[in-house]
């Protein structure tokens, strides 16, 4: 197990360390002069020129890279330039707030995608099986910041149902976990359909309605089961796409998470907060497929014996 | 026309009665929550830091000096009992009043106006006020570290402060209303260092009840506050949203109040139902172009006047959805201080052609316009710009910039030949235009705040002098006839003064705006909720 975690984990560093040097000199290669940022336009040239040495701005790229680096080794992702904040406490300020947007998203959408992926595997090329493909097409095609938007308007602003935005209640996740859950349930209803009509297909559930199981035993025990395998896959996989998503979302909706925190940051060219971000959302996106990998062996021995 | 009479008498007793019963609204009530938004993260509400138009009516509801503007600019004592400046205008006397409090429960001391003004300026700080307090005596010798204490700040007695300058300045008296000069509770500062900004006391009418950084803001009432600002018992503050969530929420009730884009207060100019909640704020600020005077085609006045003429600033303040005037001269009109004798540059293209053939550019010229692009109104103007000056044969590539490529190379020489910049007041006073940003002894090779490098030495002279007099009169006097040499030498062409489009929901009372602080929102009340 562990010689095969190893080489895993080594490639997942080196995809971290790799995305680490490349936003560091993407962020550099904005043009701009980070101490007037820091300082405001009406700054005196020697309040600029302290900034500039409070921050080593003056030094080499390669060497502020480098010194980025050591502090990274020590577990400290630096300050912000703006407040003065820390980086990881503002991220872990921010985190509980685009989990719980997540998490509930993801069961609003696991909600609906599980029922109508084995509902049009039942019943597929019916009616129901079609107008379910077309809807889920169509949902998965919207954009998410339109599609955030308009959900506001017409929910918050027109009928009331839902606070406009901000973060105060519970009730402000309602309306952006149901808008990232429209642009998901489409695609996980259709991958678990086409897993279904696979699994259904198969001799050992033949076997299982021989042995006179019921129908619902059949499709949720025996079916269900084994369809969620590549789901939990995708679902791993789709950790990046979910906060590209939660990017569009939270903005519209004001949601005080990690996708406000990047795009504030990017506005004000608050490069140890542009690089926690990203560092943050990739250690996500590298741990998640990490996991996934590992939890892959657990649910389905085949894939241990086929190593 | 017979037949609307009954209707039109019917709605004249209506509306006696609905007016009948407002004076009963209309006396300021206490109580309630102020619902606010900002865009983005408040940088700083520690007043050594705090500087610009957002941050520093928060950080008044929190801090507060000796000084304070009444409701127009003038300057009244705010915690000082009393004051007086010596007759050879260096020595500034304050009596503090008795039983002004810090949030913490302590009485302010005059020791801790001292602490305050040293810790901007010391280099610690990194206080973006620090050039303001170098007038005072022993100032530079304490920034640059040869002094333990500045010489010039001395507290005799508890409630007793001398300041004393270097030289007579007739502006320190306005330094001394800015935030930046605000009491600080000094053991406070001294136990959290550089974190006081996260446990800020302050001897304002609010504290701080909690301010998740980055999300939002909350103020609720000093106890030991015994000034007279403060109606409301809790100020909060959502920070993100952008035009069109905020907007919204202000019309469900749940703001009270939104710094608007031209686009959205245009549809609440438009809509009879939502045009009483738009109000229009003075920034007390110029848009201009700067032309680089240490640059060709605009080394040339000639040039640069032919520019001001083919400009029709009447359609680029239309461009900007009407939210502002048309600017002629350098200093906003907004300010207590007007120049009306300013030469005029009225949109005729046709003479900007002549001006050009004279310069010896008859078919015109192509050049560079470098503007900011994060902000929507430098945009159109340079869009609109580009149009007028093709107008008479300029040639202009349009330079977008992020604010921080912009401002570092127009501060540098020899870089930008023109642009478009603003530039908004610190205190109401013309030297903070016209000393600031003309005179030519303050140009530096890099970080220059004279853009247009513009550097006659009449004006110079004209400044010099009047930033050194204390006679009001004599200061109006040299002041305009510098601004007007320099409109003549036209290293700028003054667009618009800018206004915000704020919205109110009909429920805040006491938005009037205040020509410094803009918004007082300790003035603020609200409707009692049903």
């Amino acid at each position: 197990m562990l010689n095969r975690l190893l080489p895993r984990l080594f490639w997942s560093a080196v995809t971290l360390l790799a995305t680490a040097v490349l936003t560091f000199f993407l962020i550099n290669a904005v043009p701009g002069d980070v101490a007037r940022v820091i300082a405001g336009s009406k700054a005196s040239p020697e309040v600029l020129q302290q900034v500039r040495e409070k921050y080593h701005l003056n030094d080499p790229l390669p060497k502020r890279l480098g010194r980025y680096f050591v502090q990274l080794a020590r577990g400290d992702l630096g300050y912000s330039f703006v407040t003065e904040q820390s980086v990881a406490q503002a991220i872990l300020t921010r985190f509980p707030t685009t989990a719980a947007l997540c998490v509930t998203a993801l069961i609003l959408w696991m909600l609906v995608a599980v029922p109508l992926g084995v509902l049009t595997a039942k019943l597929r090329g019916s009616w129901f099986d079609r107008t379910t493909l077309i809807l889920a097409t169509f949902g998965l095609s919207l954009p998410a910041f339109w599609l955030a938007r308009m959900l506001q308007y017409w929910f918050s602003y027109r009928l009331g149902w839902f606070p406009v935005a901000g973060f105060r209640s519970f009730a402000h996740l309602l309306l952006p976990a149901l808008s990232l859950a429209i642009l998901s349930v489409g695609y996980y209803a259709r991958l678990l359909h086409t897993n279904m009509v696979e699994v259904l297909a198969s001799p050992y559930i033949q076997a299982a309605r021989a042995k006179g199981l019921s129908e619902t035993a059949v499709l949720f025990r025996h079916g269900l089961r084994n369809a969620l395998i590549p789901v939990v896959t995708v679902l791993g996989m789709d950790v990046a796409t979910l906060l590209g998503g939660v990017i569009f979302t939270e903005n519209v909706f004001a949601l005080p998470g990690i996708g406000t925190l990047a795009v504030q940051s990017v506005f004000n060219l608050d490069v140890p907060m542009i690089m926690g971000t990203v560092m943050f959302s990739a250690v996500l996106v590298v741990g998640a497929n990490l996991v996934v990998d590992i939890l892959y062996r657990w649910i389905d021995p085949r894939i241990k014996a086929a190593y | 026309m017979k037949r609307a009479l009954p209707f039109l008498l019917l709605w004249a007793v209506l509306a006696a009665v609905t007016r009948a019963s407002e004076p009963a609204a209309a006396t300021p009530k206490r109580g309630g929550t102020l619902h606010l938004a900002n865009p983005s993260e408040i940088r700083s509400l520690d007043p050594a830091i705090a500087f610009d138009t957002f941050s520093w009516p928060l950080v008044r509801l929190l801090f507060r000096g000796l000084l304070d503007y009444d409701n127009a600019s003038g300057l009244v004592l705010e915690q000082a009992k009393d004051w007086n400046i010596s007759p050879d205008g260096k020595t500034y006397t304050f009596h503090l009043r008795p039983g002004v409090r810090f949030a913490n429960g302590r009485e302010v001391e005059a020791e801790d106006y001292v602490f305050a003004l040293e810790r901007i300026l010391s280099p610690q700080t990194g206080s973006p006020g620090e050039t303001y307090f170098l007038d005072i005596l022993g100032a530079r010798e304490f920034v640059d570290g040869k002094a333990a204490h500045v010489s010039g700040l001395r507290a005799p007695d508890k409630t007793t402060l001398v300041i004393e300058l270097k030289e007579p300045s007739f502006t320190f008296q306005y330094v001394l209303a800015m935030p930046f000069a605000s009491a600080v509770p000094r053991e406070v500062v001294r136990q959290y260092g550089k974190d006081f900004q996260s446990h800020l006391v302050g001897s304002g009418p609010y504290r701080l009840a909690e301010w998740r950084r980055g999300i939002s803001c909350r103020f609720e009432r000093n106890p030991y506050y015994s000034g007279t600002d403060g109606f409301v018992d809790g100020v909060e503050i959502m920070i993100g949203g952008d035009d069109a969530a905020t907007t919204m929420m202000l019309e469900r009730g749940e703001l009270d109040q939104v710094l608007a884009s031209p686009a959205q207060a245009i549809r609440f100019k438009r809509d009879p139902r939502l045009h009483s909640w738009l109000t229009r704020v003075n920034e007390v600020e110029t848009d201009y172009l700067f032309m680089n005077t240490e640059m060709k085609p605009f080394d040339d006045v000639r040039v640069r006047r032919a520019v001001n003429y083919a400009i029709n600033r009447e359609r680029l303040l239309r461009l900007a959805g009407g939210f502002g005037t048309v600017a002629h001269g350098v200093v906003p009109p907004s300010m207590p201080w007007s120049n009306p004798n300013l030469p005029r540059y009225d949109f005729d293209p046709e003479k900007a052609r002549t001006l050009l053939r004279e310069a010896g550019y008859p078919g015109g010229f192509k050049t560079e316009l470098w503007y900011m692009m994060d902000a929507p109104i430098y945009v159109r103007d340079a869009e609109g710009l580009q149009q007028d000056l093709r107008q008479v044969g300029i040639e202009v590539e349009l330079k977008p910039a992020n604010f921080a490529a912009f401002d570092a190379k127009t501060a540098t020489r020899h870089q930008v030949p023109c642009g478009i910049y603003a530039w908004g007041q610190d205190y109401p006073d013309p030297s903070d235009f016209l000393d600031v940003l003309f005179n030519g002894e303050r140009i530096t090779d890099t970080d220059c705040n004279n853009v247009a490098f513009y550097n006659n030495p009449e004006v110079n002279r004209w400044l010099d002098a009047a930033v050194k007099s204390l006679d009001p009169g004599e200061r109006t006097r040299l002041f305009r006839q510098a601004e007007s040499i320099i409109m003549q030498d036209a290293p700028w062409a003054p667009l618009i003064h800018e206004q915000y489009p704020v919205l109110y929901h009909p429920r805040v009372h006491g938005t009037d705006p205040h020509p410094v602080w803009l918004y007082r929102y300790e003035h603020m009340w609200l409707d009692p909720i049903n």
